[in-house]
């Protein structure tokens, strides 16, 4: 192993342009499939973090609405008999709007407005600050720290003489891509009447649901729609699985990630191949210098591995410097589960495309170093 | 010239892997590039569908919509009003509402398009029968998206769940946020709309956005700020702005252009430093040959003849082996996947990888002007 090892070095160190130029393009694919599918899951997130990451065990909409929250409109005199169904502990109001906001008098940005009691079973936790408890408090996500949205700030609703103070901040909680801000519900309904002076009552989107330990989700989900016909009930993640677009984006970045990943382990398997191909005139020295076929078939699946390697570090840095200079939008980060899954099918496309080429080491002949080149 | 692409014949007819070989690992990423420019234009047009099928200069939006179709609300009248505007030509309303569509027991989600027929808010590709006119009760058409679900003209749709309409004709494809369309004439667009939204007040006299055509040889940057003086003179604010300005407004369209694009640029970037890679191995690879013709009178010229049609036959056959494969996995990529290719985005994806691959040829081209005659005198390595 020791020869097989300094000689994989010793041609590395011979050529460094070159293997700086394939650990480069090996690098560069191997970003590219990474950043595929951190940014697919980030975009999810934020198109669907709200239902997604809920905690509440069920999510109750009106029937008619088809699962679509944007459609849903419950009737407040139905929450008390989605509360008397067996194996439910606890139910609230949710709301959700959109809203034109300036955050500290920045620029005018349209946001999702839920109103969502701090005690509510579908309240976002809050990992920075308070829960908004007070009618002019709210929680924004700390994906939208980049627009200022942080404790402190000021978000004035422009279409009203409204305005809002951030004291809390939660985490992957984003709805429909925008900035999301979440208040009491009470002070939610207050705003969605100020909105719609023509309309008669504000009525929630849906109702949130806990059970109790002991409830079946999909019976007390049954019980709820015989109780309320016009209702219907679903865990919160099953309803984010299903909002418009969700499957046309999660499709799109599993399909870009699968063809870069075949990229990739072509483009890897084409130079490793090339290189093998390239050397069998030195291979050919070698063997007549009394190298085996195994020693050398080796030492280039080692020079396979190490250039792998520097090319998932290449990924790396670059995946670094994408993360600090992207757009707050396009969140990249490192994700090395994925880093290290991308590199290993990189290496094995490579190390059998090396082995390919190098079935010639069996029928090299020694004496070729003799004769003169072609 | 001629002898360049004698050489290069002569190689491809001795040799065909030598040429083959570097064209499959291109046509991958050619595959890859095609495929998602394909993406990120299937995204951003089934997103903004319903405003690239009508032809119209400008779109005026109530100031408080901030741009956005869904949230527009525009009273009817003032549409009237922005007919009289000097160098207005016609306008239409469109308004567009989420909704259901039930055929046959099937149920799926779709954006119900009230809209004024033989206006600028006409949709402009029929593709089979024909669009419903203002006034006429329960009938629709619809978009090609929903054409392949099976729904044909002639059949009988429920909308909302609760109003069945028969379809009359079939658009081309007019998706919005993600979703099939279905065009009705306004009566039955505000009927469902207020049945669905009763807080929102949808009603006839209430309409989404206002559709503009200019007079020929007005420029529709001029005429805009005339509507808005028109309007406020009736205490009605509106933004109105152009059509392509609008479709680059719909929501999530500016991410998914930014997202996607960064990354199709990142995938050309690749596919440079691949063909530079590419070039560069095979200049080493032919550095004996390359040094025994020049040894017997081939000028530097002539050899980057060569490598130059070697490129562009790498070039060309990648192209070809890239169009087939993004083609043939569009063809057989589920429905729910956005992939479907256009021959022009193709051919825009093709050109950028003719720039590309150019780039990365430039770099073994300097590589090939450094070889000396005399290296094919003495041991290559």
């Amino acid at each position: 192993m020791g020869t097989a090892r300094n000689l994989a070095l010793s041609q590395l160190r011979r050529a460094p342009w070159r293997t700086v130029s394939v650990a480069g393009v090996l690098g560069a694919l191997i970003s590219l499939v990474v950043v595929f599918g951190v940014v697919g899951d980030a975009q999810i997130r934020s198109l669907s973090g709200a239902l997604a990451a809920n905690d509440a065990d069920l999510w109750v909409l009106a029937s008619g609405a088809q699962g679509a929250l944007s459609a849903s409109r419950v009737e407040p005199a139905l929450l008390a008999s989605v509360a008397a169904v067996e194996g439910v502990a606890r139910v609230a109001p949710i709301g959700e709007v959109r809203v034109g906001v300036r955050i500290d008098g920045g620029a005018l940005v349209d946001a999702s407005l839920w109103g969502i009691d701090p005690g509510s079973p579908a309240a976002p936790p809050v990992i920075e600050g308070m829960p908004a408890s007070d009618r002019h408090q709210a929680v924004v996500d700390a994906a939208d720290r980049y627009l200022g949205a942080v404790p402190g700030a000021r978000l004035e609703l422009v279409d009203l003489p409204m305005t809002l103070h951030v004291v809390g901040m939660t985490e992957g909680r984003r709805f429909a891509s925008i900035p999301t801000i979440t208040i009491p519900y009470l002070r939610w309904a207050e705003i969605v009447d100020a909105l719609n002076p023509d309309s008669d009552e504000v009525v929630p989107t849906a109702f949130a649901v806990e059970l109790e330990p002991w409830a079946d989700p999909d019976q007390v989900a049954a019980a709820i729609s015989v109780a309320a016909p016009t209702l219907v009930a679903a865990t919160p993640a099953s309803l984010a699985a299903e909002l418009p677009g969700i499957d046309g984006l999660r499709s799109s970045f599993s399909t870009a990630a699968l063809v870069s990943l075949v990229a990739v382990a072509a483009v890897s398997a084409a130079f490793t191949r090339l290189q093998v191909e390239q050397e069998l005139r030195v291979l050919a020295t070698l063997r007549a210098i009394g190298a085996t076929p195994r020693v050398l078939a080796r030492a280039h699946q080692v020079r396979v591995a190490l250039l792998v390697l520097l090319g998932s570090l290449v990924a790396a840095v670059l995946i670094g410097l994408a993360e600090l200079f992207s757009p707050p939008r396009i969140p990249i980060t490192l994700d090395i589960r994925t880093l290290a899954t991308v590199t290993f099918a990189t290496w094995a496309a490579a190390a059998l495309a090396a082995r390919r080429g190098l079935r010639a080491l069996r029928t090299i002949d020694p004496a070729d170093v003799l004769r003169a080149p072609s | 010239m001629r002898l360049a692409l004698r050489l290069v014949w002569l190689e491809l007819r001795r040799s065909p892997s030598r040429l083959l070989r570097p064209a499959v690992t291109l046509a991958v990423l050619a595959a890859l590039a095609m495929v998602l420019a394909s993406l990120v234009d299937t995204l951003d047009r089934r997103s903004t569908g319903v405003l690239r099928a009508v032809e119209a200069d400008l779109v005026v939006f109530n100031d408080k919509a901030r741009q956005q179709v869904l949230r527009s609300r525009i009273p009817r009248p003032a549409t009237i009003g922005v007919g009289f505007v000097d160098g207005v030509h016609e306008v239409g309303v469109l308004s567009v509402v989420p909704t259901t569509v039930t055929h046959q027991g099937d149920l799926q989600r779709a954006f119900l398009v009230g809209f004024n027929a033989r206006t600028p808010a006409e949709p402009v590709r029929v593709l089979q029968g024909r669009v419903p006119t203002d006034g006429e009760p329960n009938i629709a058409a619809i978009d090609a998206a929903l054409h392949r679900t099976g729904i044909e003209v002639g059949d009988r749709i429920t909308l909302g769940g609760s109003l069945e309409v028969e379809v009359v004709g079939v658009i081309a494809e007019a998706m919005f946020l993600q979703q099939p369309t279905v065009w009705v004439p306004p009566e039955v667009w505000a009927r469902t709309g207020a049945r669905a939204f009763p807080e929102r007040g949808y009603a006839e006299a209430i309409v989404g956005i206002a559709l503009v055509e200019v007079q020929v040889g007005r420029d529709p940057a001029e005429v805009a700020p005339d509507i808005v003086a028109e309007l406020a003179e009736e205490d009605l604010d509106v933004e109105v702005i152009t059509l392509r300005e609008a479709v680059a407004a719909v929501p999530g369209v500016s991410a998914i252009r930014a997202t996607f694009g960064g990354l199709v640029a990142l995938a050309i970037g690749v596919v440079v430093l691949v063909s530079a890679g590419l070039a560069l191995l095979q200049v080493d690879q032919d550095r004996a040959r390359s040094a025994e013709l020049r040894a017997i009178g081939a000028g530097p010229a002539v050899l980057a003849g060569t490598r130059v049609l070697r490129l562009g036959v790498t070039w060309a056959l990648a192209c070809a082996a890239g169009v087939a494969l993004a083609t043939g996995l569009a063809a057989t990529v589920p429905a729910a996947v956005p992939l479907a290719v256009r021959p022009a985005m193709l051919a825009l994806v093709a050109a950028l990888l003719a720039v590309a691959v150019g780039v990365g040829g430039a770099v073994a081209l300097r590589r090939l002007r450094n070889i000396d005659p005399a290296e094919a005198l003495g041991e290559p390595w």
